[in-house]
């Protein structure tokens, strides 16, 4: 990473990166709108740090306002969280803390991380660098943007059906989605709970690598995690020959756009002739996960957001009685698309429909993982688009939410498997605008897919390439 | 790369992209299983359950998108799952019993900084039976 680079080598201070950083958004947010918050005392806290020898030593990043961040206030980009502080910091942000990172600021993001265009938050919608006009993916679109406009070198994000992965794709930058478990979750204002995870977005997978490093591992607070220490091939030069990298056929659907299937294609095609071994395989119940993702984050959602109630966190509406307050602050403060994933999730877990909805979908869950495993015997990794177009013109989704919902087609069963992505850039379409192509593996397998996006990266510059701001 | 040529391009990437998402939907539920649609008064009750204060407006708003989303959703009946176990969580190999020891927890004036209303030390809620009088 270049910024750690510098700074390691005592070319630069964290003082003089961090107000580069402020600098930066100064002279770009009022058009990007990439921030929620941006906190100005960060050069005092970077003077702190700069002659320690930590291995983050003063590294500017900025965080998804899902992650707690004592000290800053935390919206979830939503109103009925406005104006709440929180009382603590979430795991993965405290590690890079405590190995030297400053937070700079909060980003963006769909309200609750429920959608794929930041047009859901409740305070403002992110512009695309590379287009003004254009969405820059969601739900951590703000974070995929500060990257882009290269205010910061990398920032957290949260991807629960592809939150990370396709606002990188939009916004031409890398991002990890780790494995299910391998990063702790407490912190993070949950959603669903199952699907939840906490990984990096930076320019390269160089930028991704000494972040993921410090986040990883067993947690107290999350019982989900898992202690899976740092594995060290993806610190040597990989050897891609004998790589065996699957082409799932259910991927390459007719209707998407495309300039998107060409440039992965090519992207494929560069890896093989790397010396990956390309290898045409099938995820049959990929069309299931949609539907799949639709019963099982809006169930988990609905009772994870059972607990904005207007008695714990700021603000409260209504005052007759305490069923008033519930209601009125709820129906007020949460915004249409979590009101909807809300009352889907209700209703799928009420009386009568449990078996018919929940657990015929926990049923197809078994499937779409299987058909990964199964996958993951015949190949090392798995190489597919992220999303079956470019970044979309703000707006154009309007009210209907299931135009929306299948800008994820290509993202939801990594989640609902558990196993890894890696985004990468890998080339623009006829407008200019970034495509990028996503690398999965077997649980636990991020050191493989950074090779392989290293050997990539070493091969091309799509990365290396900015928007004209 | 191709060159991008102002508004002539845009129009049809525009038109190209409604088409896309349209046979995009297509394919993605070729079949769908017989329409449903949520009456208003399941829709007022999905509302009541989640402690939503809904308008009318929004109420038949969301009875539609619900309906949509439902009419989709049924393409999960085409699978027969009989003889697979559900899956309840993603991980593997986790542990997920700890001991049960007695730890300090967060310090109360902080969980309680952002209480609308608190009093003596604990959150303070309106009164759950009845109505305030004015």
């Amino acid at each position: 990473m270049k910024a750690l680079k510098e700074l390691q080598d005592g070319k630069t201070t964290s003082r003089a990166l961090t107000e580069a950083c402020l600098a930066r958004v100064e002279a770009l947010d009022s058009s990007l709108h990439a921030f929620l918050h941006v906190d100005k005392s960060a050069p005092e806290r970077a003077s702190q740090v700069d002659r320690s020898d930590l291995p983050l030593r003063g590294l500017p990043i900025a965080v998804k306002d899902v992650l707690m961040v004592e000290g800053m206030p935390a919206t979830c980009g939503s109103k009925i969280l406005e104006g709440f502080m929180p009382p603590f910091t979430a795991t993965a942000v405290k590690k890079l803390q405590d190995a030297g990172a400053i937070v700079i600021g909060k980003t963006n993001t769909d309200e609750f991380a429920m959608g794929s265009s930041t047009e859901n938050s409740a305070y403002v919608t992110t512009r695309n660098p590379w287009n003004l006009d254009r969405v820059p993916g969601g739900s951590s679109g703000g974070s995929a943007a500060a990257v882009a406009a290269g205010i910061v070198p990398a920032a957290l994000g949260t991807d629960t059906g592809g939150s990370i992965r396709q606002p990188a794709s939009f916004c031409g930058v890398s991002g990890i989605k780790p494995t299910y478990g391998r990063v702790s979750r407490y912190g993070l204002a949950a959603y669903g709970s199952s699907l939840d995870s906490v990984g990096v977005l930076g320019r390269s997978v160089d930028d991704l690598v000494p972040l993921f490093e410090v986040m990883i591992g067993k947690d107290p607070l999350d019982a989900t995690t898992v202690d899976a220490p740092v594995r060290a091939q993806h610190a040597a030069p990989l050897q891609m020959q004998g790589t065996r990298i699957g082409v799932p056929a259910e991927y390459f659907v007719k209707g998407m756009q495309a300039e998107v299937e060409e440039r992965v294609r090519e992207a494929i095609e560069t890896l093989k002739s790397l010396g990956a071994e390309i290898i045409p395989i099938n995820l049959p119940h990929t069309e299931y996960a949609l539907p799949v993702y639709y019963i099982l984050a809006p169930a988990e959602a609905s009772a994870n957001l059972a607990r904005y109630d207007g008695i714990r966190y700021t603000p409260r509406e209504g005052e007759k009685n305490l069923e008033d307050v519930y209601r009125q602050t709820r129906g007020k403060r949460f915004g249409a698309e979590v009101e909807r994933r809300i009352m889907l999730g209700t209703y799928a877990l009420s009386a009568g429909y449990y078996d018919a909805y929940y657990g015929q979908a926990q049923k197809v869950r078994t499937l779409i993982r299987r058909d990964f495993e199964q996958a993951f015997e015949q190949v090392d990794a798995i190489a597919a688009p992220i999303a079956p177009t470019t970044a979309f013109e703000i707006g154009s989704h309007g009210d209907d939410p299931l135009a929306m919902y299948l800008e994820d087609i290509f993202t939801l069963p990594a989640n609902l498997a558990g196993v890894p992505g890696l985004a990468l850039p890998v080339g623009f379409d006829g407008d200019k605008m970034p495509i990028g192509m996503q690398l999965m593996g077997a649980p636990f397998s991020e050191e493989n897919l950074f090779a392989i996006g290293r050997a990539y990266q070493g091969a091309t510059d799509w990365h290396e390439r900015k928007p004209n701001l | 790369m191709r060159g991008c040529c102002g508004g002539v391009t845009y129009f049809l990437w525009k038109t190209f992209y409604k088409s896309v998402s349209l046979s995009l939907r297509l394919l993605a539920f070729p079949r769908i299983i017989s329409p449903m649609s949520l009456k208003i008064e399941e829709v007022q009750h999905i509302a009541k359950l989640a402690k939503l204060d809904l308008s009318e407006d929004e109420i038949a708003r969301y009875r539609e998108q619900l309906s949509d989303i439902l009419d989709h959703i049924a393409k999960l009946n085409e699978l027969d799952t009989s003889g697979i176990s559900p899956m309840a969580n993603a991980v593997v190999g986790a542990s997920p019993l700890r001991a049960d020891e007695a730890r300090p927890s967060l310090p109360r004036e902080k969980l309680l900084q952002n209480a609308p209303d608190a009093e003596k030390g604990q959150f303070k809620v309106p009164s759950v039976f009845g109505e305030k009088k004015k």
